[in-house]
């Protein structure tokens, strides 16, 4: 981890050069000046984890996690960019009740009871709230 | 005083006091559920109040922050799992004597200690924040610089253990905040063509992804989980003898989680620890604790809910957050066009002193909730994960799309999700990125006009009284857990000799 942050620091630093500049003189004055500051931070503490790191040896007590527990993870990530996805094509309300469903069944809920009913509550309740009450507009998809 | 009277005036009306309750009902709602904490119930409760005027905006939130954190002791005491991380130390006597059958007792004692730490601290913060904003009011870029860095430093103690880590994340926050257009040179940074970017990175996507969605594929990795409340809760309520006999341990708890509430990026956290060891620590049977002693709930309670009106000090008169949550607090005062820090006692007094009112109101409110309601809050334990977590990724996505009208809003938010979650894996937390976030351009901005005001000379930060003051501070903040470490270690050794 340490590795790979200081791997994204040195290029976000390496950026910095080609942020435009007025060409004043005081280098505090361009864009770049605060970013490389930062920057340079980022990479003195990330220096002493990867310090910190070889010192401890192999971390011995970090946990494996289980390939189903990995699977699950992965698909809930998925169904929640696939919401994001969903709400731009399909609008908000059919996408929540989409996205609630695959949600469930990737969690393993087996209760269809359950699942129809928050698939079908939760979309009604957030028009209600947010378009009727609050007056917030939602997202609205290609189709809806 | 006459400020004060408005700002009572405002909150008694209708739609100001419907916002207090909502606020502490939700608060308590979420503080009940092991996982959701203050920071992301106020961080997914802010697309609710973009409509709304700036008071019942405000108070609600900060009624939220309060019920929240009492709403934690619920949970913690109910089903030893505390519902927020500041009710941790609640659960070291508040669940043993809801083992005796004295549930209603044990919540009904946090209940009580809670709401006077929360009173005391709104004392204070009416006092004192007002005071402190006035001394703020001379600050110029270099003091507002060290000010800044000082908070930014008080991070290492937060959320996560190591203090590098902390310090890393406050530092990704800071660096984030420099996305976008710079402020002085008008020129864009890291924007990767993407013209979203050019006008910067909002708070909200990335306070809603860190904290909400990041708990969501949390609560993925854990999996299916239902709670179940088999203590049945008797109506026991604390009696006035057993409320006099913990009266030191209230005063002293008050004091201390006011003080560390102060303490920018001190949060209810430490508070409650501190205030749980220091009631051990005074008590006449310390070996009582761990038991089910009352002295060891109206401890940790007491002096997490004072916290919340310390928190709320420096996050006002100074616009630094004293804590995770009133970082994202801060960051909707911004999003209702309100600039936390000195001019805005000045520029929205009568909002300040209604928010004040407010938090007060808040406080007495969960006092009455609490105490009569504690079954029914019992309850929300049984909503179990695999219902909720999708419901708070769907509000996620439709109160940051809100934000804007923008879906790249929604992925900023998802992919600041994913992130956060990777990250907790690798034991970073999400509290020092949103400070860093919300501090950056403060940080930025004070740094470089000091820099540009005094000729470019680096030397000005110490020759100001200040300036020169937090400076030091912030050496000794850096240096605290060294030292504690040091002489924990020493202390060790010895032991082993």
């Amino acid at each position: 981890m340490a590795l790979v942050l200081m791997v994204i620091f040195i290029i976000l630093y390496a950026m910095s050069f080609s942020f435009q500049s007025s060409g004043v003189v005081k280098s505090h004055t361009t864009a770049a000046f605060f970013p490389r500051v930062v920057l340079l931070v980022a990479m003195f503490l990330t220096l002493i984890m990867i310090i910190q790191s070889i010192r401890q040896g192999p971390d011995a007590a970090k946990k494996k996690m289980d390939k189903a527990v990995v699977k699950r993870v992965a698909l809930t990530m998925a169904c929640a960019a696939g919401f994001g996805l969903g709400v731009v094509y399909l609008g908000t309300l059919v996408s929540i009740a989409l996205f609630i469903v695959a949600t469930m069944v990737v969690w393993g809920v087996e209760s269809k009871r359950v699942i129809i009913i928050t698939a079908l509550l939760t979309p009604l309740l957030i028009y209600l709230v947010f378009n009727q009450i609050l007056l917030v507009q939602l997202p609205s998809g290609i189709l809806i | 005083m006459d400020q004060l009277m408005v700002g009572f005036m405002t909150i008694m009306e209708p739609m100001n006091f419907l916002s207090v309750f909502v606020g502490v009902l939700g608060g308590m709602i979420i503080g009940a559920m092991p996982g959701l904490t203050a920071p992301m119930g106020v961080a997914l409760l802010i697309p609710f109040t973009y409509g709304m005027q700036p008071v019942p905006a405000i108070t609600m939130l900060v009624s939220l922050y309060c019920g929240a954190t009492f709403g934690g002791s619920i949970a913690a005491i109910l089903v030893h799992a505390p519902g927020t991380p500041a009710a941790a130390a609640t659960t070291f006597d508040g669940y043993p004597l809801a083992q005796k059958g004295q549930a209603g007792k044990a919540l009904g004692m946090a209940c009580i200690s809670s709401a006077l730490g929360g009173l005391f601290s709104v004392v204070v913060l009416i006092l004192l924040a007002p005071v402190l904003a006035e001394i703020a009011i001379k600050f110029g870029p270099p003091e507002y610089f060290a000010l800044a860095v000082f908070g930014l430093s008080m991070i290492s103690s937060l959320g996560s253990r190591s203090v590098v880590k902390n310090l890393l994340g406050g530092t990704i926050g800071v660096f984030i905040a420099c996305v976008g257009m710079d402020s002085i040179s008008g020129f864009s940074r890291y924007d990767f063509g993407l013209t979203h970017l050019m006008d910067g990175i909002s708070f909200i996507p990335v306070m809603i992804g860190l904290f909400a969605a990041t708990e969501v594929f949390r609560q993925a990795e854990i999996g299916i989980r239902k709670i179940v409340v088999d203590r049945k809760i008797s109506g026991l309520l604390p009696t006035w003898k057993e409320i006099k006999s913990v009266k030191t341990t209230l005063v002293r708890s008050s004091l201390i989680g006011t003080f560390i509430g102060i303490l920018p990026a001190e949060g209810g956290t430490v508070a409650s620890f501190i205030g749980y060891n220091e009631a051990k620590r005074f008590s006449k049977t310390p070996e009582k604790f761990g038991t089910g002693c009352l002295e060891g709930i109206a401890g940790p309670e007491c002096a997490n809910n004072a916290a919340t009106g310390g928190a709320m000090i420096p996050t006002m008169a100074l616009g630094i957050p004293g804590s995770g949550t009133t970082a994202v607090i801060l960051g909707a005062l911004l999003v209702h066009g309100m600039r936390p820090g000195p001019l805005l006692f000045l520029q929205h007094t009568n909002v300040v002193y209604a928010v004040f009112i407010g938090m007060f109101l808040a406080n007495l409110m969960f006092l009455g909730l609490g105490l009569g309601g504690a079954k029914i809050f019992s309850q929300i334990l049984r909503v179990p994960n695999y219902v909720l977590s999708p419901i708070i990724l769907v509000l996620c996505v439709v109160g940051t799309y809100a934000l804007h009208n923008n879906m790249a809003d929604v992925w900023i938010m998802l992919v600041c999700g994913l992130i956060g979650y990777k990250m907790k894996a690798y034991g970073f937390a999400a509290a020092p990125i949103v400070l860093g976030l919300v501090l950056g351009e403060l940080i930025e901005i004070s740094l470089r006009r000091s820099l540009i005001v005094f000729d470019n000379n680096p030397f000005v930060f110490f020759t100001r009284p200040w300036s020169l003051a937090f400076i030091i501070l912030t050496v000794v903040g850096l240096c605290m857990p060294l030292i504690t470490s040091w002489i924990e270690n020493r202390g060790q050794n010895n032991k082993e000799k």
